[in-house]
């Protein structure tokens, strides 16, 4: 697998793209080829020329576009607000990058306070004489930038020219920062590839290789007695067992999904071949460090540096016991995957009329432009919907809502006093014949001349509490109609005709209160008497007229 | 009309359009009325009484997909009848954002049913927000290492944005400063919507006890996506070929 890591001549990456599409998923790495063949010289062109066409060329100035987020964020309007030449954005940023990446994938995580706290712990050592305010200040700044807070965390768009084939002009999208959920529900950050590949300056080793880089820096750091580096390297040295470790169990999770989304004719025959091997000689690497590191504490008489010695010795025998759990999974593997076919593949065949969702659907979907994919995502989440009843309003009730005056929030009031609606449905229609019989011959009277509502409680009550309670609900119906109202109360609907077209309701702020109702005392003006009265048939002509 | 041998009752009439009636209401469960589940089981016994329900709700521009004795009755209601959802009817959604949203429906069915043969088996799947939105960035981040040459250098396409191209950009998870939840913008939250629309019409069920942000898909979902949504998408997919090929001759 990293044979061409080291020995670049003569390697046909191409044959190799093709051959790993899985691993390389899996390691999630987006410029792995950083050898590529280089390309031959163009004809007629001038060598300066030449040089500027090499691809070497074309991916230090990708690099180098890469790198812009962190030089726009001098660059900004809000930056100006803090005294020049005191902090250097790109060190904090490249900082806060250093301190995600220093805990990504491991138990706990960098959360955001912890990154925002340590660029301001930085920012004070810059600028000592300056107020914790501004330092906290351009914390938050730098971290927004690397989040792009700006355009709501989209990704940075970042262009160069490139000029293989006469010029283009090649648009990258990338993110440096996201903010996520982490294991325990806070918010947390992570890192993203080119991130991290920005911050190796461009450099990727394969995991085996750094694991060799580490047993070997462990071994020199033993040697040399430099022993809070080699507990270091030893921590190091455990979370990269327990990325791999993670990584083959998503591979095999994956598979129990769908057999083929994972290449089993090749590709993973290969890795697990690679990965036992790799095991192999982890346990035996291990194994001779743990030896060693246990020579070495016997031999030593400095206390501090044995407890060191105990806890690398710990931290040692934990990859260990990683490793022979990975190993278990990884000789399971092949039953498991054995498995998974026979419990997919082998099922009976499904009826030639249905659609494969995820390859017939979706990877074509993702491949089709905005509009043409917009319409056909549409057509699929329709059709997903099932029935849907809708709740049209009507007529009746819209127009009662528009024309209903607008209801004044009354902070003198508490809600709860004029709680008068029931919220079960089943006392909406506890009214009986009776009380409504009451209730409408209370409401005849108002009709006569302008009265106040706690008067015609009051002679409702006389009879029942819930003549009085319908009375109130009626009246308070026809002052503010409540759209939203979806149980019908017919008995109240039942004094609507008199209400609605013969009274105007008022409120003009005055309350009352009869021991079982209380609340705003509205007046109730009828618009003209039922019975026409001699004494107001002048003023009723002069209305008329 | 044909004089069928079985003349019906208003009682069987009405019986039928009942039964159409808690069909219209994916969430209710026959187990929890006696009616529906008597309904149902009847609907699967009689043949006289199956054909007034199925042409009632024939009358009601719907389709009947099964009888289904745990999630009722499970109706369809034909493109563009007046009982269908329609993702353009959704308030303030343009036109990216109503891509997003439909792509997040799909990329849940696949994520559920990747394959012909998983809508045929009659397991319950669950996802996770987080589930689904990995598995779609798989699939770009796939796309994404496609679009680049021998030399490992992106090639440079100016014309127009490809779906995917929109997906990835948006964040996937960003908590909002006041709250701490998922901001307008980005992808889990309309995952979650998608999501909480298919609870909404009984296909799913939220699973929060396996986890934040889990949902359990119901045997409703599947037959949703087996006998409508995938085949109406798939054509739809297969016209547009077919219009690009014409174009290009």
């Amino acid at each position: 697998m990293t044979e061409h890591k080291r020995f670049p001549d003569g390697f046909d990456h191409a044959e190799e793209d093709g051959c790993d599409p899985m691993i390389q998923a899996l390691l999630d790495r987006e410029e792995r080829r950083l050898l590529a063949s280089a390309s031959a010289v163009p004809d007629g062109v001038d060598e300066w020329r030449a040089l500027v066409a090499e691809v070497g060329f074309v991916r230090r100035s990708s690099v180098l576009a890469r790198g812009a987020p962190l030089h726009r964020i001098d660059q900004r309007q809000a930056w100006q607000r803090f005294p020049r030449g005191l902090y250097d954005p790109r060190t904090l940023a490249l900082a806060a990058l250093e301190a995600v990446v220093s805990r990504q994938e491991m138990e706990a995580e960098a959360t955001t306070e912890e990154v925002v706290e340590f660029l301001a712990s930085l920012a004070a050592s810059a600028a000592p004489e300056r107020g914790a305010s501004e330092h906290l200040a351009v914390a938050r700044f730098v971290l927004r930038e690397l989040l792009n807070d700006a355009q709501h965390g989209e990704e940075f768009e970042v262009s160069y020219s490139d000029y293989r084939t006469g010029h283009s002009r090649v648009t990258l999208s990338l993110r440096m920062l996201e903010e996520g959920i982490g294991r325990r529900g806070q918010a947390v950050l992570r890192a993203t590839t080119p991130a991290i590949n920005l911050l190796l300056s461009g450099l990727e080793y394969d995991l085996e290789d750094e694991q060799a880089a580490k047993d070997t820096m462990l071994r020199r750091q033993v040697a040399s007695g430099r022993w809070g580096r080699a507990e270091e390297s030893a921590a190091e040295s455990l979370k990269l067992s327990l990325m791999y470790c993670e990584r083959v169990r998503a591979v095999l999770e994956e598979t129990e999904r769908d057999v083929r989304a994972v290449d089993w004719s090749r590709n993973v025959p290969a890795l697990l071949t690679a990965s036992r091997e790799h095991l192999g000689e982890r346990h035996r690497v291990e194994r001779d460090l743990m030896e060693y590191m246990r020579g070495v504490r016997n031999a030593v008489e400095d206390a501090d540096v044995r407890r060191t010695c105990e806890r690398v010795l710990r931290l040692l025998g934990r990859a260990h016991l990683r490793h022979t759990q990975l190993l278990e999974k990884v000789i399971d593997a092949r039953p498991a995957f054995l498995r998974s076919q026979a419990a997919q593949r082998f099922r009976p065949p499904p009826r030639l009329a249905l659609v494969g969702v995820q390859e017939d659907v979706l990877e074509p979907l993702l491949c089709l432009g905005t509009e043409d994919a917009a319409v056909i995502a549409s057509r699929f989440a329709d059709a997903v919907g099932g029935p849907v009843v809708s709740h049209q309003p009507r007529l009746q009730d819209w127009w009662a809502s528009l024309l209903a005056p607008a209801r004044e929030p009354q902070e003198t009031v508490p809600d709860e006093d004029i709680e008068l609606i029931a919220d079960d449905p089943g006392e909406l229609s506890a009214y009986t014949q009776e009380d409504l019989a009451v209730a409408r011959t209370v409401l005849m009277e108002a009709l006569r001349a302008p009265v106040r509502l706690s008067q015609l409680l009051a002679q409702a009550l006389v009879h029942t509490v819930e003549a009085a309670d319908l009375l109130a609900v009626s009246v308070l119906r026809a002052y503010a109609p409540d759209p939203e109202e979806d149980e019908e109360d017919d008995a109240a609907d039942e004094l609507a005709d008199l209400l609605g077209e013969l009274v105007v309701v008022l409120d003009d702020g005055a309350v009352f209160d009869l021991g079982p109702l209380a609340g705003s005392d509205l007046l109730l003006v009828p618009t003209q008497p039922l019975i026409p009265d001699p004494t107001y048939a002048e003023d009723d002509l002069e209305v008329l007229v | 009309m044909t004089t069928s041998t079985s003349a019906y009752s208003p009682a069987d009439l009405a019986d039928a359009a009942v039964l159409v009636r808690f069909g219209c209401q994916p969430r209710l469960r026959p187990l929890q009325f006696a009616q529906y589940r008597d309904l149902l089981q009847r609907y699967r016994m009689d043949g006289a009484f199956r054909d007034a329900a199925d042409a009632a709700a024939d009358g009601l521009d719907l389709d009947v997909m099964e009888a289904h004795t745990v999630e009722g009755l499970i109706l369809h209601p034909r493109e563009g009848s007046w009982l269908s959802y329609r993702l353009k009817d959704h308030p303030k959604l343009g036109v990216n954002d109503r891509l997003v949203l439909g792509l997040a429906h799909v990329a849940i069915a696949a994520r559920a049913y990747p394959t012909a043969g998983d809508l045929e088996e009659e397991t319950v799947k669950r996802v996770s927000l987080t589930d689904v939105d990995d598995f779609l960035r798989r699939l770009t981040a796939k796309l994404r290492e496609a679009a680049v040459d021998a030399d490992g250098l992106p090639v440079p396409h100016p014309e127009l944005q490809a779906a995917w191209q929109l997906y990835t950009k948006l964040p996937p998870s960003q908590l909002t400063r006041k709250k701490g939840q998922l901001s307008q913008s980005s992808t889990q939250r309309v995952i979650k919507e998608a999501l909480d629309w298919l609870v909404e019409q009984g296909m799913a069920y939220r699973a929060d006890e396996l986890g934040p942000g889990t949902y359990r898909l119901a045997h409703r979902f599947r037959v949703q996506v087996r006998e409508a949504a995938a085949s109406a998408a798939y054509t739809a997919l297969c016209d547009l070929r077919r219009a690009h090929l014409a174009e290009e001759d």
